[in-house]
């Protein structure tokens, strides 16, 4: 038939995966997930007083889309992804009604609770493909729900669990795509990659591996150019993504690659030596200790060694083998490899938080593993079932136990502890809210115009009542006042030169102000919170 | 005639031949006037007309006679002296008249035509067993499989039925006298009937088919009809000419006449140019009296506008890709349906200056599955066309394709040739075939399966576009993403939410009569079948869009495609400006939602790709010279809006054009479709040539030359084939 009609390949609307998400517990169970993570983002932002700083920093970018001096959407940033906080942009917009919202970023809470809702029902609708029975699938995605890390960071306005519900999204719909060939789940896959990458810059290298186990599946089960087509129809999005994404880079910040180079990145974060751990620093440049170091933090979530035993077995199998196994395989490599390299590279923090692709995977994995066993112990169906749930519930013990591990829970075993206490962070705890008194002091000079690095000083800009007493990083003129101050700002706000406080642009620029030694400024109020901040007035000799 | 019926009053007959003296013998029997009237009834009837006396008709009859002999004779409006016969010498008399009655009745067609040598027997078998499986008469079929021709055809009925054969393109003379009055033209049309001589008493005609009921109707005038036997085309030649004239007429101007407010023939009406008027001088009191604000108002609505559009593409687009919206024949469906029951179908080709494309429309027509007996296919060519005629009567053509010449006069366009054909049309149902097509040879069953299973407001069924030469270079390849996404997203999407459909410009399948009813095509719209589509959905009438395939050639010539897209562009503006000539009624007609997407797909078509280039090089010019003046015209607000567009709306599109070839299986051409973007780039261009176009040239049809990639059509058919 050569060229004639070729059968259209989107027939398969019975395909499993397009079934999987109009289950009824599909709406049901991520709907009381949503409220779980909400009050348990309450419960740690005024029980606990936990506040995780990036988190803030994050509501604080959509802050200054709307509310600072010089208002645009330019003023997001240009190093951390921006749609978590442009997705906060509507929240933020209530802070001056709900100032908790932006001060406690309760903005990113919502967000993340959302977020990890949604992760409930991506899993949901994975383990429906996979023809896990609906009680084990309810049990399974209650044992996800309320894993120690997920349920933390389902709550606490990071990023993480966008990618992580990113990750889930993804695999189900490039699995059921594979199971049914159905062209709307390779779609909704290749929309969760760029959610993935709105968040993190680990979609990408995840998003390359995912396509690799598209390429082999598609190549392996249909045809070369089936195979090609969808890895482009999976992969174009996020590329395109990323392109834009430098592009906005070149076209505001005049370098495509700002985020990556930038002085406030987490490269430069981390070379300042503020992160570094003898272990981070036993796997730099050695592939062999990275990749220990990696697969060291799997103990968060141990059952994921069971899944890849399945997945590799059935995928090097040659007679009735399955390559969705490799397609998962190829996404967990592809979750990692950011990390391996940064590791390698000696770029990385040693958070546990980047690492919870274990667990995800790890859940994704279990299941598969239990539907290759299902098929082939038909009359163990139930035990099998109840095996798979109670190897997940398992993991999530085993993600309890590690969270009692200094190495393998920092910075979150802390945070988990004083959760299960009830009793609040000590106040030398990073997370641990707290209000500025230089916001205070400022609310108290409202006269004062001041000139501060949002870098450092977001949680003083989302206090001070008058958004127009601040001039910051993302205003226009803010490069032009650090170097002119005189006439256009009453004061300067510089933190203490050490650690990734010296990549302040202040600091940068004036690295001797906070000690006083800058001749045309003089010390208006030394402040006693964590970066021990200094405001400077400026002298009319100025420049 | 009561007391004529009563034995004792009628007188007898002896209608056996007797000896007469020297002469030799004498038949009381008149054949001449007994092959006036059909064997098959009079024979049934057991009545034989066997001479005249006295102004009045002589019959002979059994006894008792038949009861319906007196309604019968009654029909004849002429006085009928009716006699009784001896049963036997009636028998012996219908032999003689007619030939010597068989056990099955009179002899078969089949047996006819070998005792004449026209066929043998193992085509004949060929052909019955084609009978038996899809029905149909056959002689029809004979020609079909190009064992007869329609001479050899007459030839065999002549014989069959005793009746005289006329070679009417030979021998008729000056059409002009012919009694073409007695009837309508549609009545000769439909019937296949030439009326030859009419005297009042005994009128002539030439038939194709002496079965046909339309000789029945014919007694009805009062005159006795006497049948000769021609040709198909013989009859078709005659009645083409005779009504040439009456036809490019109407073919003209019928839809001006009944309907002014669809023609496209005056594009503006006053009221619209006092509209077009005063807008421009609002625009231009803007200008004068404060043209910054002027220009950001302008910018400003036309970005917002843009938006909406690209937001009601998106959606629109997207619901497709999830499952399928187009009408769906199963397999199952297509094979219950019993080919005895196929109606006839009329395939409208319009083609000029395409020789090259005779062979690949001759092989896809021959493979169309169904009942070649009921296929009435119509090559319609300019008359003036010499060269595709004279290629098309060497061509072999199958004996279902009538060249139809079309008298050469303006507009030349091709609606104006198909309602030319139309008239002309046969067919239940009626579809119209692009020269260079491809159908898929099920694509009429499936129509057919479809009309049944639709209730009767289902007037088109539109099958999908797509192009067999897709592979030929870069140009056809996003040729064929566009068409995947407008005939496998777009329009089934519409169809999914009742909206008007704009047609695409063939493989659009009819009921006839309804076709008729609304006009037909606009003969001065250079995208009728857009205009066509949505003239239905006023009409209360609905498309739907069917899960077939006819592959075209795709332009492969920037030169070529550039033409054709201002052809289609203009058309789109041409049929907008149509149908809101009054838009309350427009609104009235299609509701509010099919109000809006009429805006959206007639005027937001070309729309997108007339703004397009303007905003690109905005974008360019604002990136090169940062001209504060540009930023000045989008306010923070719009500027967003604007950006959205052009980063987020355009990848959008591209992906889905992505989507709709991966949906088709075309997966190789999914990589292209994804740098579509480029390809916009042309179509504006195209768009802005069919506005100034528009202006200076309205119903100029721009012609595309077609047949430049033959070898992969016959390809393509070839693999069909096999």
């Amino acid at each position: 038939m050569g060229a004639v009609s070729v059968p259209a390949a989107d027939r398969g609307e019975q395909a499993a995966g397009k079934m999987a998400l109009r289950t009824s517990e599909s709406l049901w169970l991520p709907g009381l997930v949503l409220v779980v993570n909400l009050a348990a983002a309450l419960y740690l932002s005024y029980k606990i007083q936990y506040v995780e700083a990036d988190a803030v920093s994050r509501v604080a970018s959509a802050y200054y889309v709307l509310f600072s001096g010089d208002p645009h959407l330019g003023a997001i940033g240009f190093i951390w992804n921006p749609l978590p906080s442009l997705m906060e942009l509507p929240l933020v917009l209530l802070k001056p009604l709900f100032p908790a919202l932006a001060v406690r970023a309760l903005a990113g809470c919502f967000v993340t609770a959302l977020f990890g809702a949604l992760g409930v029902r991506q899993l949901l609708g994975l383990l429906t493909g996979f023809g896990i029975d609906r009680r084990y699938r309810i049990l399974a995605a209650i044992c996800y729900a309320l894993n120690p890390l997920i349920l933390l960071y389902s709550s606490n306005g990071m990023s993480d669990i966008i990618l992580m519900t990113s990750y889930l999204g993804a695999i189900r719909g490039v699995l059921a795509y594979l199971d049914g060939r159905s062209l709307r789940p390779l779609m909704e896959a290749a929309l969760w990659l760029v959610v993935a990458f709105g968040a993190r810059y680990e979609a990408i290298p995840f998003t390359a591996f995912l396509v690799l186990g598209l390429l082999y599946a598609v190549s392996r089960t249909r045809s070369l150019r089936e195979a090609e087509g969808a890895s482009i129809l999976l992969a174009a999005p996020v590329v395109y993504a990323a392109s834009i994404w430098m592009y906005v880079n070149w076209l505001i910040m005049k370098n495509p690659l700002y985020f990556l180079v930038s002085p406030y990145g987490n490269i430069a974060q981390v070379a300042t030596g503020a992160y570094a751990t003898p272990a981070l620093s036993w796997a730099y440049h050695s592939i062999l200790h990275t990749v220990l170091y990696t697969a060291h933090f799997s103990l968060l979530y141990w059952p994921v060694w069971v899944g890849i035993a399945a997945a590799l077995y059935w995928t090097l199998k040659r007679k009735n083998g399955d390559p969705r196994g490799a397609v998962l395989l190829a996404a967990l490599v592809g979750a990692l490899s950011l990390e391996m390299a940064m590791t390698y590279h000696g770029s990385l923090a040693a958070w546990d938080r980047f690492y919870m692709d274990y667990i995800v995977m790890g859940f994704a994995l279990v299941a598969f593993a239990a539907s290759k066993l299902l098929s082939i112990r038909k009359d163990q169906r139930a035990l099998l079932l109840a095996g798979m749930v109670v190897l997940m519930a398992l993991g999530d013990v085993g993600t309890w136990q590690a969270m009692q591990v200094p190495f393998l829970s920092n910075p979150d075993g802390v945070i988990i502890d004083r959760a299960l206490t009830g009793s609040p962070l000590p106040t030398t705890n990073g997370a641990r809210f707290q209000v500025s008194p230089v916001a205070t002091y400022l609310n108290a000079h409202p006269h004062l115009v001041v000139l501060a690095d949002s870098f450092d000083s977001y949680n003083v800009i989302l206090q001070v009542r008058n958004p127009h007493q601040l001039v910051i990083t993302s205003d226009e003129d803010f490069a032009g006042i650090l170097h002119n101050p005189l006439g256009r700002v009453n004061a300067i706000l510089v933190p203490r030169p050490q650690g990734v406080a010296t990549l302040n642009a202040i600091n940068f620029t004036y690295p001797r102000m906070w000690s006083g030694r800058v001749r045309w400024t003089y010390l208006m109020e030394s402040f006693h919170d964590a970066a021990h901040m200094r405001l400077y007035g400026v002298k009319d000799t100025a420049p | 005639m009561a007391d004529r019926t009563d034995r004792g009053s009628l007188p007898f007959i002896d209608l056996d031949v007797r000896r007469d003296g020297e002469q030799g013998t004498v038949d009381p029997v008149n054949a001449r006037v007994a092959l006036l009237f059909q064997v098959h009834e009079w024979r049934r009837l057991g009545v034989l007309a066997f001479g005249w006396s006295d102004d009045a008709l002589n019959v002979a009859t059994g006894w008792p006679p038949h009861p319906d002999v007196q309604e019968r004779l009654a029909r004849l409006n002429i006085p009928v002296q009716m006699f009784v016969a001896d049963d036997g010498a009636l028998k012996r008399a219908f032999d003689r008249v007619y030939g010597p009655e068989s056990d099955r009745g009179e002899p078969r067609f089949g047996e006819v035509a070998l005792r004449l040598g026209k066929l043998d027997e193992a085509a004949l078998e060929e052909a019955l067993a084609y009978q038996r499986h899809h029905g149909g008469r056959l002689g029809q079929i004979l020609t079909g499989l190009r064992h007869l021709t329609f001479w050899d055809v007459a030839e065999i009925v002549a014989a069959q039925r005793r009746l005289p054969l006329v070679n009417l393109l030979k021998e008729m003379g000056p059409i002009g006298g012919v009694p073409w009055h007695l009837m309508p033209r549609e009545f000769w049309f439909r019937h296949h009937i030439v009326p030859l001589e009419d005297d009042g008493q005994v009128l002539r005609v030439a038939v194709e088919d002496p079965d046909t009921p339309g000789l029945h109707a014919l007694t009805g005038l009062g005159r006795i009809v006497m049948p000769v036997v021609t040709g198909r085309r013989d009859i078709v030649g005659i009645l083409g000419a005779r009504y040439a004239h009456d036809d490019l007429a109407h073919s003209r101007e019928a839809l001006a006449a009944s309907t002014p407010h669809y023609s496209a023939q005056r594009l503006l009406t006053p009221c619209q140019t006092a509209v077009l008027v005063a807008l421009a001088a609002a625009v231009g009191a803007g200008l004068w009296r404060n043209s910054s604000l002027t220009l950001i108002v302008l910018s400003s609505l036309l970005l917002l506008t843009y938006a909406v559009m690209v937001t009601y593409r998106f959606w629109f687009v997207q619901k497709a890709t999830g499952q399928a919206r187009e009408a769906t024949v199963s397999q199952e469906e297509l094979q219950e349906l019993n080919d005895w029951t196929l109606p006839t179908y009329t395939v409208l080709i319009p083609i000029r200056d395409e020789v090259a494309v005779l062979p690949t429309l001759a092989r896809a027509v021959e493979a169309l599955d169904y009942p070649k007996d009921r296929l009435d296919v119509k090559l319609l060519v300019e008359q003036d066309d010499y060269r595709t005629i004279q290629a098309a009567l060497r061509g072999d053509l199958a004996s279902y394709i009538e060249i139809v010449p079309v008298p050469p006069d303006e507009p030349r366009t091709k609606p104006k040739a198909c309602n030319y054909g139309l008239q002309r049309a046969l067919g239940e149902f009626v579809t119209i075939f692009d020269a260079e097509d491809i159908p898929d040879p099920d694509q009429l069953k499936k129509a057919v399966a479809l009309f049944r299973r639709a209730d009767r407001r289902i007037a088109c069924i539109q099958a999908k576009l797509s192009y067999f030469n897709r592979d030929q270079n870069l140009l056809t390849r996003w040729f064929t993403a566009e068409y995947a996404v407008w005939f496998d997203l777009y329009l089934p999407a519409l169809q999914a939410s009742g909206h008007p459909i704009p047609l695409g410009g063939s493989s659009n399948h009819f009921r006839t009569e309804v076709l008729r009813e609304v006009g037909g095509w606009d003969p001065f719209n250079v995208t009728e079948d857009a205009d066509l589509g949505i003239r239905l959905h006023r009409a209360g009438y609905r498309t739907e869009v069917m899960d077939s395939t006819t592959y075209e050639e795709a332009n492969s010539e920037f030169v070529n495609w550039v033409r054709q897209r201002s052809r289609w562009v203009k058309g789109y503006l041409q049929t907008w400006i149509v149908h809101m000539r009054h838009p309350v009624s427009l609104y009235r007609q299609l509701g509010f939602r099919g109000f809006w997407s009429f805006q959206m797909s007639l005027l937001g078509t070309p729309l997108m790709f007339l703004l397009n280039p303007v905003y690109w090089l905005l974008t360019s010019l604002w990136f090169a010279t940062q001209w504060a003046f540009i930023g000045h015209l989008f306010p923070v607000g719009i500027y967003y809006i604007g950006m959205l567009n052009l980063l987020a709306g355009n990848f959008v599109f591209a992906y889905l054009s992505a989507v709709a070839c991966a949906r088709r299986g075309d997966w190789e051409l999914v990589k292209y479709a994804i740098l579509s973007p480029l390809y916009w780039s042309m179509m504006s261009l195209g768009a802005w040539k069919a506005f100034i176009q528009l202006v200076l040239r309205p119903s100029h049809w721009e012609k595309t030359a077609h047949g430049l990639m033959r070898g992969q059509a016959v390809d393509m058919m070839g693999g069909r084939a096999g």
